[in-house]
């Protein structure tokens, strides 16, 4: 069931009002949170019910039996099982054909014989949130940092959930079980001004925008087909950025809106990412569910920013390894990770550098040694620069194998071939995907509290006036999420 | 420009501790409407879209759901605004409906 959908908005307009019938009875209320997620989950594909239902026995008394021990030794056992259950179950549903096909590539390439088993493994939609989600859960009581659900139900209503559970964001169980065991009450205002706003802004942004870039300039370039020319490589690269932007963001503003309307809050996931002035800014404002995933239990075990130098940019280049290997099982996820790693290092490293030209020209006071320059000047040309770079990475994210990757690259150096996607309409929908990122964060406040202000039949006419307008913008269909094959 | 959020969850604890939005009687009654709206205003393009599902059982379930909805938007000729925008606006090729 994907979101904007027929199918998904009479489900969703069954459990909207069975939420709110029976939110005055927290025990059933999970129960259906519970159910209504499973059937959600269920309508994808049955078959990989039980996986979320092991997952939910395993890890909700795995952390019941950690939080209990008491040896740390036993402790740190119990917890390395847990891990290893989860990181096994992705690892298997996930990585397993990636794995022996590389092992079958190596072995031949060495000449020995290898013969792993060729199994066709699907991979279960969601695996990779819900994985994580169950292990922010287990690690968090490993630290102490929470105690365990109280109700199986509850954590299992919290692992499902079905506004994040295919695509994110990745909740923490410490944001949200809260909410679940002391559920809202009815007297409880709902905050429908931002909610409205969200899921239209989100259907918005990705039936118009991010099927438009796909369909015009994208999937045109990195398709395997015919060449294109610099120019047109480099704004479908930009397409394709801002594509992704839209989809992804789509889908989280939506998962918010929808959690909204029945009385949970989620976290932000996106705060204009393109507007950063350096590679470490855009991961607190991309994704950003996943950068502090990734910074909280991987990047400070290995010892995050404080130890050594040489460290700390062993530990970003390795979180940013896994963090592209976990977006997929390919080797062009690993270097798009790597690039991002390998980045952040180097921005550390020059960073010293960057603020001494910076005070030279006067930049940040206003005043220096040099020449004086318009602080607007120097962060409009570092976003540029830092888009290019994530531009630049981004190429290895899309593009299906290394061969695809490298046309790009050599499409790059083609400036005497014919441009033909630069058209007044393709620039338009870049440009309003682009800007998209106002609506980021709460900058749009004041239209939230202002349609809240309205009468709630003019609030449901508008709305329902907005979604037609998309709808009659929009391509025919709904294409999946980009996020759905993570 | 705005600093990013340091903790996600920010906006939404505050937004919730200063009673932003509306009883739940009034959102319950403008979600209401915006269903019975949308489905007026998008009523024969749902049907449409629904007919172009492959043929089965789940095609003839939603096919049922799916004729009043097209029946009354177009009795009512709501079907027409979004039909305007997309032959003027989105320049869209229509399918013609056979009623």
């Amino acid at each position: 069931m994907l979101f904007p959908t027929v199918s998904f908005a009479l489900f969703f307009m069954l459990v909207l009002g069975l939420n709110w019938a029976l939110i005055r009875r927290p025990a059933l209320w999970a129960w259906f949170l519970l159910a209504s997620s499973w059937f959600f989950y269920g309508w994808w594909d049955w078959r990989f019910l039980g996986l979320l239902a092991a997952s939910t026995i395993v890890n909700h008394w795995g952390g019941v039996w950690l939080y209990r021990t008491r040896g740390a030794r036993a402790r740190h056992a119990w917890i390395t099982g847990l891990i290893v259950f989860n990181l096994g179950l992705l690892g298997f549903f996930k990585y397993y054909g990636f794995f022996v096909q590389n092992a079958y590539l190596l072995a031949s390439r060495l000449h020995i014989p290898c013969s792993l088993p060729l199994l066709d493994v699907i991979l279960p939609i969601g695996l990779s949130f819900f994985t994580f989600h169950a292990l922010s859960y287990v690690i968090d009581i490993y630290r102490g940092e929470m105690t365990p659900a109280k109700r199986m139900v509850g954590f299992g209503a919290y692992l499902a959930y079905f506004p994040h559970l295919v695509a994110g964001p990745i909740v923490r169980a410490g944001d949200i079980l809260p909410q679940i065991e002391r559920p809202p009450t009815r007297l409880e205002p709902i905050d429908i001004g931002r909610a409205a706003c969200l899921i239209l802004v989100g259907i918005f942004k990705k039936m118009v925008i991010a099927n438009s870039l796909s369909a015009r300039m994208a999937d045109p370039v990195f398709a395997g087909g015919a060449a294109h020319s610099a120019p047109d490589t480099i704004l479908g690269v930009y397409a394709y950025a801002v594509q992704i932007y839209c989809d992804f963001s789509a889908y989280s503003d939506i998962a918010i809106g929808l959690a909204l309307l029945m009385g949970l809050r989620f976290p932000i996931n996106f705060d204009a990412p393109y507007f950063s002035l350096s590679l470490q800014e855009f991961w607190r404002r991309w994704h950003i569910s996943l950068s502090s995933w990734l910074r909280d239990y991987l990047y400070v075990p290995l010892g995050g920013s404080r130890c050594a130098p040489w460290k700390i940019y062993r530990n970003l280049i390795l979180t940013f390894l896994l963090g592209g290997l976990w977006h997929g099982a390919a080797w062009t996820f690993v270097l798009w990770g790597a690039l991002h790693g390998v980045y952040l290092a180097l921005e550390r490293i020059l960073q010293p550098f960057v603020r001494t030209a910076a005070a030279f020209f006067g930049v940040r006071s206003g005043t220096g040694a040099g020449r004086r320059w318009p602080t607007w000047i120097a962060h409009g040309l570092a976003r540029l620069w830092l888009f290019q770079v994530v531009c630049l990475a981004w190429i290895f994210f899309r593009a299906q194998t290394w061969d695809d990757a490298t046309r790009l690259l050599g499409a790059l150096t083609d400036w005497k071939g014919a441009v033909t996607l630069w058209t007044g309409i393709n620039l338009s929908v870049l440009a309003i995907g682009f800007l998209s990122q106002f609506l980021d964060g709460q900058r749009i406040a004041r239209v939230w509290d202002g349609l809240a202000r309205l009468p709630p039949v003019v609030i449901g006419l508008i709305a329902a006036a907005v979604l037609t307008v998309i709808l009659a913008f929009g391509p025919e269909g709904v294409a999946p999420f980009i996020y759905f094959q993570f | 420009m705005a600093h990013p959020s340091q903790h996600g969850m920010q906006i939404g604890d505050d937004r919730a501790a200063a009673r932003k939005g509306l009883p739940l009687r009034s959102v319950l009654l403008a979600v209401g409407v915006f269903y019975v709206a949308a489905a007026l205003l998008n009523g024969v393009r749902i049907y449409e879209e629904t007919a172009r599902l492959p043929y089965g059982r789940w095609r003839t379930v939603w096919l049922a759901v799916a004729w009043p909805l097209d029946r009354l938007s177009a009795m009512t000729r709501l079907d027409r605004p979004r039909a305007w925008m997309e032959r003027h606006l989105a320049q869209k090729e229509l399918d013609q409906h056979a009623k």
